[in-house]
């Protein structure tokens, strides 16, 4: 990044409002102000810029100044070399009770009557003595478009292994904005995705034939299903993506296909409203989008969320990364303590936790994930009870608290195992799973700690030679 | 016995519903479905609250307190001291759920 002249940008936005009432193109123009200030904040904030929002609102007599913008003083227009234009404004008419004009900016041939995003980050980098990037070289019209294709690459594909198995956790990542996929006209669909490369590729990859436009969401590299819940997949930032690509200059239609897993973070109301476009749902799955754009409906069935066994699978091995670490230390501690066999329970049960129990989820008895746990945990554990239970150098008791220790522990920690799992299906509610939590994390908490008292009691018997 | 998921706080009510369908279209578990003069809810304890017909309703006949069922995020909440409903939500930042086992999932593909 190029190193900016000034470390403050003082930004004055002046507007006509009546109450809590602003016209539509204020309204508009603030909300493209404060996307803009937040990208900025981020991209200055390194070289110690900072950024300053003043707003002040306007009475009727000065509506003249109504939707003006200063940065360091300077009126945006002259920052822009853009002039500046007079036009009717219904909306500020109908506040105003009386017919109005508002201030429009025009650059180049284009009349602008709210200030896009894209003119307010131009202006900002002026006015901080940088070059703009991206726009300096380019129309200066909007961000730029990029261009992508249906193919999937052996890059791509070593790209979606290392995502699969945890490597570079935040890095699989594509650059946010438009892109077009095949030779797209102004009536092509418009197709809204992550921007986590296995989200991105496998829309554009199902999407192969299809002339479209995508719209890439910064989701900070985080899936549609997991960025929707926690809102970042959302209608702030679909707004904020449709009016900083000026999506409504490149296509002539105003809808906008949404994965249906994104729902939970979009409220189509509100996109509606201070967008202007409208979002439709299109199917859990993007195997299923031809189906969808060829009869404009997605069925009963493309709008179920299914948890098969290749679904459960793929999540093995990010789990057994995770798992890997705490299990060869305790298996090491294990060995050294209580002979290969106990190494050996070690792993046995992080296996059983992370590739059986997604593997076996359906079939294995009752509904709630922790007793689905204790019940695999059981049976792994029999073996190893048996196994620890039958030295016939040792007293009953001392084989009997061997095989006790394999029967708690082994079972304890599989069902914990299983139930951190709800994180990773698509159908535990947060009520089940925190009813879960209070029903069976105390049974795990004793089992595990008898468990462990018992292997204590062995261990220091056997130190003191009474074993 | 053995199965937490019977209740929900999914809330649904018909007398408001506008009939347009945005509900039956959004949840991926098929709690509404389309009716004659209103969506029907027909399997409320399908529901994993994820709060997506409630979001989407344009006349707020559905309430849900959705949230992510996250039992490793919400047991390091409640370890930490904070709120195991407020904290949860799923991705980005250390120490949420799809830095950890398993959350990274693969259901939007």
């Amino acid at each position: 990044m190029k190193i900016p002249r000034y470390k403050r940008l003082e930004i004055e936005w002046k507007h006509f409002a009546v109450g809590d009432a602003t016209c539509e193109r204020c309204g508009k123009t603030g909300e493209a102000l404060k996307g803009a200030i937040d990208e900025l904040r981020r991209e200055f904030a390194p070289a110690g810029v900072k950024i300053n929002l003043t707003e002040t609102l306007l009475d009727k007599t000065r509506i003249a100044e109504s939707n003006e913008i200063r940065m360091n003083g300077v009126l945006i227009e002259d920052l822009l070399s853009a002039s500046v234009a007079t036009t009717d404004c219904p909306s500020c008419g109908t506040l105003a009770g009386e017919s109005t004009c508002c201030r429009a900016i025009e650059i180049g041939n284009d009349q602008y009557e709210d200030i896009p995003v894209w003119a307010i980050r131009k202006a900002a980098y002026r006015a901080l003595g940088v070059a703009p990037p991206e726009l300096e070289s380019g129309t200066g019209i909007r961000e730029t478009i990029r261009i992508t294709d249906s193919t999937i690459t052996p890059a791509n594909r070593l790209d979606h292994f290392l995502a699969r198995w945890g490597w570079d956790r935040d890095g699989h990542r594509v650059a946010p904005g438009l892109y077009r996929l095949g030779n797209p006209s102004p009536e092509s669909p418009v197709f809204a995705s992550a921007n986590y490369t296995l989200s991105f590729d496998a829309l554009r990859s199902a999407l192969k034939g299809t002339d479209a436009w995508i719209i890439v969401l910064d989701t900070k590299g985080i899936n549609v299903w997991c960025a929707a819940g926690k809102g970042i997949f959302g209608t702030e930032e679909l707004i904020r993506s449709i009016l900083s690509v000026g999506l409504d200059s490149v296509v002539s239609h105003r809808k906008i296909i949404v994965p249906q897993l994104g729902a939970p973070g979009i409220s189509w109301p509100e996109v509606m409203r201070r967008s202007g476009f409208n979002v439709e749902y299109g199917p859990v799955h993007v195997r299923d989008l031809p189906e969808y754009l060829k009869t404009g409906k997605a069925t009963v069935e493309m709008r179920r969320v299914q948890f098969t066994l290749k679904d459960r699978l793929v999540l093995v091995p990010i789990e057994l990364v995770h798992a890997a670490l705490p299990m060869v230390a305790v298996a090491a501690i294990l060995w050294f303590l209580a002979g290969p066999v106990a190494a050996l329970a070690a792993v046995s049960v992080v296996l059983a936790g992370t590739v059986l129990f997604p593997g076996l989820l359906p079939l294995i008895p009752t509904a709630d994930l922790s007793t689905k746990g204790f019940i695999l945990g059981g049976v792994v554990a029999l073996p190893f009870a048996v196994s620890f239970g039958n030295n016939p150098a040792l007293p009953l008791w001392a084989n009997a608290l061997a095989a006790g220790s394999a029967l708690l522990l082994i079972p304890a920690v599989t069902a914990y195992l299983a139930l951190n799992f709800t994180g990773s299906t698509p159908y535990t509610s947060r009520t089940g799973v925190r009813k879960e939590i209070f029903r069976y994390v105390p049974a795990m908490a004793v089992m595990a700690a008898l468990g462990i008292v018992a292997g204590i009691v062995l261990g220091v018997s056997r130190l003191l030679g009474v074993i | 016995m053995f199965n937490s998921y019977r209740e929900n706080t999914l809330r649904y009510y018909p007398d408001r519903c506008i009939n347009c369908k945005r509900c039956t279209q959004v949840c991926p578990h098929g709690v509404f479905a389309e009716g004659g003069d209103y969506a029907e809810l027909v399997r409320p304890e399908a529901c994993m609250e994820c709060g997506a017909c409630a979001l989407n309703c344009p006349v707020q006949a559905i309430e849900v307190q959705s949230g992510v069922g996250c039992a490793w995020a919400m047991i390091s909440a409640a370890l930490r001291g904070k709120d195991m409903d407020a904290e949860c939500s799923c991705g980005g930042g250390d120490g949420s759920c799809c830095q950890t086992p398993g959350a990274g999932t693969p259901r939007q593909e």
